[in-house]
């Protein structure tokens, strides 16, 4: 039988459908801690799919990203703690002042032609700056950082439960892959994947190199900024060493770097085995004792970062899809 | 301190001026030559001297092994991909020395290296002296091995023109292994100066690996006097910022100064630095 277009599309439909299912009823199956555990997968899986679209697409490769997630955490965070202003409206704000941030970072590094070791450094003193900041002002709570009062309160996006928060995380999951899609169908991708690959030549076909970078680098300011609002608001805890933290920024590489960059399920599946990966060394290190759980799963995400920067430069997603192909093929 | 932080950016731009690696790594490896003094020194009674000497040649096998077994089959990827390699590289080591040695800092207190001494009016401990002679003799050791020497001379060919390098018959892969297995022996004597200075802990790896960059970027990456002049900066600009605000503030005020000439003039303050690579 002959798969054609029309019956890829239901196939297609009736796959991401029962995913979607699946994970629709996870937190009632699995107990709280899982759930909890998926919940901050999937943040983070949404934050690489915002990483992914300046990185894996534009060739950006970011090493601050953390700095934008730490903006939408505070401006998530003050407003609701001093002035109580609603949780949504601060993630929207933080969106908005990372997008302010990564479209001056990304200007800047156009109107100077900052590339390659410069442009990883720049973007790591970004975050860094960031993060001294915060931890010096008096008003962000100084190094000990800003604790959010657990109230339940719907209006402000504050629950007791983990469930709402869960809900919440796989609508932007699932709003991600969406934005992904629709990007790498549309003029903008092209343009990406063709100043990733050589901007001279990008250029000389008369795309406008700084416009595509500029766009890109805000736009997933903008969706970093949101997700750093909702990763605080489940958190509850909004410290200047976690949320801009260089750890954030790698875990955001390694999650798409290891799904597969530039593409639209690499996010999510690299960040998938990056959980699980992440639980079984903390399990290991609770039972060896006396190590601590937070560097042992540093050391293997640091070993597998070199080991994807050598033999998996494109992720798993495309390794594994190549096998399969192959296999149908056969 | 000037001297000793530009050991430690010399340290990087050799490995990136020669074999062409962003290798941002030697904070870390840094830090691990001064928990291997530690251990040296005051845990196994190896003695000061014999220890430093064996640190050393432990850092330049440890080069030697780093390339041969990783760093060599880096060379081919892309630039990015090579920047998250180190990455990796760095994480996974400070965050070893974190399991191994624990969070809690550590000193290394050798007798006579704590007597202050006053210069009119200054007073200084002995060991930022001797950390800074040591460096500075270093450095100087450094200039005259690439200068002069036949290896050193083949080294900076290398550098110049791998291509060219490989017609006349120089031994590329060779010469990449001995400048990685120097820049760790760089690494090694900022550990060494630092080490009775400041109390060691684990995070103090990225700490000084971004200071690393910063002298290089300062410096211009791949300039090697450019490094030390760079390095006397930078340890001048902390020290009299430490006089009037707090550490945090002074590296706020360095970080944003760096991002700002890292923007504006990419060679380097001697302006002889590679530019933007590829």
């Amino acid at each position: 039988m002959k798969i054609t277009q029309n019956d890829a599309l239901v196939y297609r439909l009736i796959a991401s459908g029962s995913i979607l299912a699946v994970f629709l009823i996870i937190p009632f199956v699995v107990g709280n801690y899982l759930t909890q555990v998926i919940l901050f997968g999937l943040i983070t899986a949404y934050l690489c799919g915002a990483w992914n679209i300046s990185a894996g697409y534009g060739g950006l490769v970011s090493f601050g990203h953390a700095g934008f997630i730490g903006i939408g955490a505070y401006a998530t965070t003050i407003p609701l703690v001093y002035y109580g202003l609603p949780g949504w409206l601060g993630m929207l704000l933080g969106g908005a002042i990372s997008a302010v941030f990564g479209y001056g970072l990304s200007w800047a590094i156009c109107r100077f032609d900052v590339k390659g070791f410069y442009f990883a450094v720049s973007t790591i003193l970004f975050a860094e700056i960031l993060m001294s900041i915060a931890a010096r002002s008096r008003y962000l709570g100084r190094g000990m950082g800003v604790p959010l009062p657990a109230v339940a309160n719907a209006f402000n996006f504050q629950f007791l439960g983990v469930i709402p928060y869960y809900y919440m995380a796989l609508v932007l999951a699932c709003c991600m892959i969406l934005i992904t899609h629709q990007i790498e169908r549309s003029r903008l991708g092209w343009y990406l994947r063709a100043t990733r690959q050589s901007e001279d030549a990008s250029s000389a076909l008369g795309i406008d190199v700084t416009m595509v970078k500029v766009v890109a680098l805000t736009l997933s300011a903008f969706l970093t900024g949101v997700g750093g609002g909702v990763y605080v608001l489940a958190l509850r805890y909004c410290s200047p060493y976690d949320v801009f933290g260089i750890m954030f920024s790698t875990t955001l590489m390694l999650g798409t770097l290891l799904g597969g960059r530039g593409t639209v399920y690499g996010p999510i599946i690299g960040t998938a085995i990056l959980t699980v990966v992440k639980e079984v060394l903390t399990f290991t290190a609770e039972a060896l004792g006396g190590v601590s759980s937070f560097a042992l799963v540093l050391v293997g995400w640091g070993i597998i970062l070199c080991f994807v920067a050598k033999f998996l430069p494109n992720g798993m997603g495309p390794w594994i899809w190549n096998r399969v192909a192959k296999k149908i093929a056969v | 301190m000037g001297a000793i932080y530009g050991v430690l950016g010399m340290g990087f731009t050799i490995v990136y001026g020669i074999v062409d690696l962003p290798l941002f790594t030697h904070g870390v490896f840094a830090l691990w030559g001064m928990y291997l003094l530690l251990i040296l020194v005051q845990y196994s009674g190896v003695g000061p001297y014999p220890g430093f000497l064996l640190l050393f040649a432990v850092a330049y096998i440890f080069g030697i092994l780093l390339y041969k077994t990783l760093l060599r089959y880096i060379l081919d990827v892309e630039h990015e991909m090579q920047l998250v390699f180190c990455l990796g590289l760095l994480i996974a080591l400070a965050n070893l020395a974190l399991i191994m040695f624990g969070p809690t800092s550590l000193l290394l207190s050798i007798q006579w290296l704590e007597r202050v001494v006053f210069l009119g009016e200054v007073s200084l401990k002995t060991a930022m002296i001797v950390g800074a002679a040591v460096s500075v003799l270093f450095i100087i050791c450094m200039e005259l091995f690439f200068r002069r020497t036949e290896t050193g001379k083949a080294i900076r060919a290398c550098a110049d023109n791998r291509r060219g390098a490989m017609i006349i018959g120089l031994n590329v892969d060779r010469m990449y292994t001995i400048a990685i297995g120097i820049s760790l022996v760089c690494s090694a004597v900022a550990g060494l100066a630092f080490a009775p200075l400041v109390p060691v802990y684990p995070d103090l790896g990225f700490e000084y690996a971004v200071l690393a960059c910063l002298v290089a970027v300062l410096g211009g990456a791949g300039d090697m006097k450019g490094a030390l002049v760079a390095g006397f900066i930078m340890g001048l600009v902390l020290s009299v910022q430490q006089m009037f605000y707090d550490l945090t503030l002074a590296r706020l005020i360095l970080y944003a100064v760096m991002l700002g000439l890292l923007m504006f003039r990419p060679t380097g303050i001697l302006g002889k630095g590679k530019s933007f690579a590829k």
